[in-house]
């Protein structure tokens, strides 16, 4: 029922696997796909059993046939007949596709649905069952092909019979067969079925589940085409990558005509052809000719999204998109076939000649010649996976067994991960509530105290894993950066080599949203305002293409990421200037040492103004930059040497999840302090103290006078020491306020897992969540911001000099 | 501590037992209510909405909340608030003793946890023991949350309603 939206996925890692065809002997990981795709079928069969032996009886006795039930069983032997087709399980494909032909017959109500029909279609069922378990088993669909092809004839001699002669004459039947399109009629005008199906097709409830797995997966469908249409612009094996592009278009459309949006179906229908034509060579694949492509890939992009909000969908562009693509499909070809044929997506990983209809009764045979690796072909650009792993694959799959094998990725819910977290951090303070019983003092107990061990090890290993699942490698958001890049470099009218180092880096999920969209702003501004034009390149002894490098890297504990280019550098005495004239800077600013300087790019307002000079666009959204980075506890650093260009370095933690804080104790209750505000801590003398006449306490440190904030009045406790040279300030630092907090002491410093209060209290003042330390008991923590906004907002708070 | 072990199975067992039977778990659920002691007073709420009993924990002091809400504390991980009963329903504190106890219910999404006194017995107390609340006057403390009163035969409990109890919004000082 919905196999084009699991496949979509699975396919794409394998692409390389259609190179092989379907007689080659696969490995484990396909065996898996294979074992999916079995499961989807199975479910598929026992849906449309029930279904057929109704539509039987319905028939029978009123001698009238549903037609929604026979488009509802249409369609599960279309999608049956696309996922086999993707997988090139021909035999399936022959046998669904035979099946589909027949029932179209009634569907279209050309002839009427009788008994024999019926026992024909549940024949072909049971048949379809024994092929997939066979291709579970052994990896080979062609098993029973002999079985196949006296079915298929069969079912073609039923078609014959219906077919009234002058309508449908058996042999077009079998010409068309081959074509395997996706969308029923072949016809590039609108075709009647998907009109008439509205939302959804009949029989079949879309569930808000499914939508939203459409959702995801276009997505990652567009992402991906898009990212192959990108790198077949930049590079030589052109054809693979459009070739993949043309398969995530593929399935998307796939998924687009099941879940009923017609309007994205016939689009990507249109891109597909088009695109098509491209792999084969019969249009040029220019510049001009993907920017409509890419187009079309943001139009879907677009759609997709309004069809998520239950919005009407932008139809002008998509009409524009039509003519455009029209028009290239025209210019390809000279004169235009009549008609443009369908297609197999598959195709597109053949060479063209093998592209041609294949008509299933003659070849059939000769497919079962034993598996070889595939013929070398032109293109065996794709070749350099299969090749190296044709052979391990052949030599591994007699070895692998044969039943349903389980791996890959699964989704998950957050909240369940978030579940899984508390219980590993329970565990491992049970674990030493029961290893450091209290009981076992003063005793010696041998193989306890292993057993504890293992235990012990079983837990921090367990916690190791629990935390890494959250983690998500930085890939996809910086294959977002391609296109970003190619599009803004055609804006600005520059040459950019981009390169992508460390996108296996792994970073919370809820960090890779956060950095997003200040990536986008810092690449842009690194193309836009680092990188010289071409022209200003050629005069120095830089090469005419600009490089812009993202990169991700661990560093003590932190992401880094990187964007860098090699430009002209930033200029200080610009931005300062900039600053002085907007007043975010006092005096002359010659005592700022120049990273606070370029910081100040991130100001908000910085330089909305002034895209006259060089410099200083580079404000432009970068205020988003800091907000966002901050949010996740993160900072942004800017290196810069001029002439030979700028660094822009993304300080995350790990995971948000996770905060490095100093723990502090006031009276019985400890906090937490993030420790990226703290600045020091001191325990203060005396004389360092001082009382303004308003009753604020302000302490002196060095040239600064800082107030104080005691913990305990701010949170109503009761604190240990009440002179402030008893206990410690701690200098914390936000936006250039700082305050010094006054608590008890410190206990020391801790990475702990954050939680949210609970709904229930809301979000108290001056707190911002809480952690649960290593003995079950809670700590807050305290949201330095807030208790700094507040101490400033206090008269006479913050004194300078 | 063993009082509210046991305690703790009876309860168990009675959720299991309506857990069990899917279809009776309504019916099961109905007219059974957990009682807890305040201030000598015997006082009951609707087992339906009772997860667990734990012992008295640790519990971290927040700032900016109504007196009653004495903090969080960390349930398996879970970080639950939790209130005093007896400073919701207006009276002094007082010592915790080995009887406390933290009764963990559910409403709505809220996880949150009660402290009381001590924590008696699951009780059925069938509907038509039930009569509703005299008018004007407070019957005992915490009047206001007062559902029905449930007669037994040496005893009357006071049946409270949980949201009304729970309402961190009504904040009226008693």
């Amino acid at each position: 029922m919905k196999p084009c939206h699991r496949w979509a996925i699975s396919h794409r890692g394998n692409a390389w696997f259609t190179q092989m065809g379907s007689h080659t002997v696969i490995d484990d990981g396909d065996l898996e796909i294979f074992a999916a795709f079995v499961e989807e079928g199975g479910e598929m069969m026992d849906e449309v059993e029930p279904q057929l032996v109704e539509l039987e009886q319905n028939s029978t006795a009123s001698g009238e046939v549903d037609l929604e039930t026979i488009n509802s069983i249409f369609r599960l032997f279309h999608s049956m007949k696309g996922s086999a087709g993707f997988l090139e399980l021909n035999e399936v494909v022959k046998l669904t596709h035979k099946a589909e032909n027949l029932l179209d017959l009634f569907r279209k109500q050309e002839a009427n649905l009788e008994g024999p029909d019926v026992t024909l279609l549940l024949q072909t069922i049971d048949l379809l069952r024994k092929v997939m378990d066979d291709l579970v088993e052994s990896g080979r669909d062609d098993t029973y092909a002999a079985e196949v092809v006296d079915m298929v004839d069969r079912l073609q001699t039923s078609i014959s019979a219906k077919a009234s002669p002058g309508k449908e004459p058996p042999a077009p039947v079998v010409k068309d067969e081959p074509q395997g399109e996706a969308a029923p009629p072949p016809a590039p005008e609108p075709t009647p079925e998907p009109e008439n199906a509205g939302p959804s097709y009949p029989g079949i409830t879309i569930t808000p589940e499914m939508h939203a797995k459409y959702m995801e997966e276009a997505e990652e469908l567009l992402d991906a085409s898009e990212q192959d249409l990108l790198v077949a612009l930049n590079e030589e094996n052109e054809a693979v990558n459009l070739a993949e592009a043309l398969r995530c278009l593929h399935s998307f459309k796939g998924n687009s005509g099941f879940m009923g949006y017609t309007h994205l179906e016939k689009l990507t229908h249109k891109v597909e052809s088009t695109l098509e034509k491209v792999v084969d060579g019969e249009i040029k694949a220019d510049e001009k000719a993907l920017t409509i492509f890419l187009n079309v890939v943001d139009t879907l992009r677009g759609a997709v999204a309004d069809v998520a909000e239950d919005q009407g969908c932008d139809i002008e562009t998509m009409q524009e998109l039509h003519v455009e693509l029209d028009g290239l499909l025209n210019k390809g070809k000279g004169d235009a076939m009549p008609k443009k044929s369908g297609f197999i997506p598959l195709s597109a990983m053949k060479k063209p000649a093998e592209s041609a209809p294949v008509a299933p009764e003659s070849p059939a045979p000769a497919d079962t010649a034993p598996a070889g690796p595939p013929a070398p072909e032109p293109e065996t650009a794709v070749a350099p996976i299969p090749a190296q792993e044709n052979p391990a694959a052949q030599k591994a799959t007699p070895a692998a067994p044969p039943g349903k094998k389980t791996g890959g990725s699964i989704r998950v819910d957050l909240s369940k991960l978030d579940t899984l977290m508390n219980l590993v951090g329970e565990l491992v303070i049970a674990e030493a509530m029961v290893t450091r019983n209290p009981d076992l003092d003063g005793h010696e107990f041998e193989n306890l105290d292993k057993a504890s061990h293992h235990l012990r090890r079983i837990t921090s290993d367990l916690q190791d894993v629990a935390m890494s699942v959250r983690m998500v490698p930085l890939a996809g958001t910086f294959k977002k950066m391609v296109r970003l890049v190619h599009d803004t470099a055609l804006k600005a009218g520059k040459k950019v080599n981009l390169n992508l180092q460390g996108e296996d880096t792994e970073v919370d999920k809820t960090v890779i949203e956060m950095i997003s969209d200040p990536l986008v702003h810092i690449v842009r501004n690194a193309i836009d305002h680092g990188l010289e034009t071409p022209e200003e390149r050629a005069g120095t002894d830089k090469p005419e293409a600009g490089n812009v490098t993202i990169g991700a890297r661990h560093e003590s504990g932190e992401v880094w990421i990187t964007v860098s280019d090699d430009g002209r550098g930033m200029k200080r005495e610009v931005i300062l200037r900039k600053a002085i004239e907007k007043g975010l800077v006092d005096g002359d600013g010659s005592d700022l040492r120049d990273e606070d300087v370029y910081k100040l790019v991130f100001e908000p307002g910085f330089s909305t103004a002034a895209s006259v000079t060089e410099i200083s666009g580079r404000g432009v959204g970068m205020d988003v930059v800091k907000k966002n980075i901050e949010k996740i506890n993160g900072r942004v650093d800017i290196k810069s040497t001029l002439g030979k260009g700028s660094q822009f370095i993304m300080r995350i933690p790990l995971t948000m999840a996770i905060i490095e804080g100093m723990l502090v104790r006031v009276g019985r209750s400890t906090y937490n302090i993030p420790l990226l505000s703290i600045r020091e801590a001191f325990r203060p003398e005396t004389g360092q103290v001082t009382t303004t006449p308003d009753g604020v306490e302000v302490v002196k440190l060095r040239d600064d006078m800082i107030p104080v904030v005691r913990i305990h009045d701010l949170y109503g406790i009761e604190p240990s020491f009440d002179k402030l040279d008893e206990g410690i300030l701690v200098i914390v630092e936000n936006d250039g306020i700082s305050a010094a907090l006054f608590v008890d002491e410190i206990l020391g410093q801790q990475q702990t897992v954050v939680k949210g209060l609970s709904d229930y209290v809301g979000s108290p003042h001056g707190v911002s969540g809480c952690t649960i330390l290593g003995d079950g008991r809670i700590s807050l923590i305290l949201d330095v911001a807030t208790i700094l906004a507040n101490a400033a907002t206090a008269p006479a708070m913050v004194v300078s000099q | 501590m063993n009082q509210e072990l046991e305690l703790k199975k009876t309860l168990d067992e009675a959720l299991e037992a309506d857990l069990m039977d899917d279809d009776f778990y309504e019916d099961a659920q109905k007219d059974r209510y957990m009682t807890f002691g305040i201030d000598g007073q015997d006082y009951g709420i609707e087992i339906l909405n009772v997860t667990e009993i734990v012992g008295l924990q640790d519990i971290a002091e927040v700032p900016d909340v109504p007196h009653f809400v004495k903090g969080m504390m960390n349930l398996r991980g879970n970080v639950v608030p939790v209130i005093s009963v007896r400073l919701r329903f207006g009276l002094p504190e007082v010592e915790y003793d080995d009887r406390t106890c933290v009764v963990v219910v559910t409403l709505g999404s809220s996880t949150i946890g009660m402290i009381v006194d001590r924590v008696n017995e699951v009780r059925t107390i069938p509907e038509e023991n039930i009569s509703t609340p005299p008018q004007g006057g407070v019957v005992a403390a915490g009047g206001q949350f007062v559902t029905g009163l449930g007669r037994e035969a040496r005893s009357v409990t006071i049946l409270l309603d949980l949201a009304s109890l729970l309402d961190i919004q009504d904040q009226v000082n008693l």
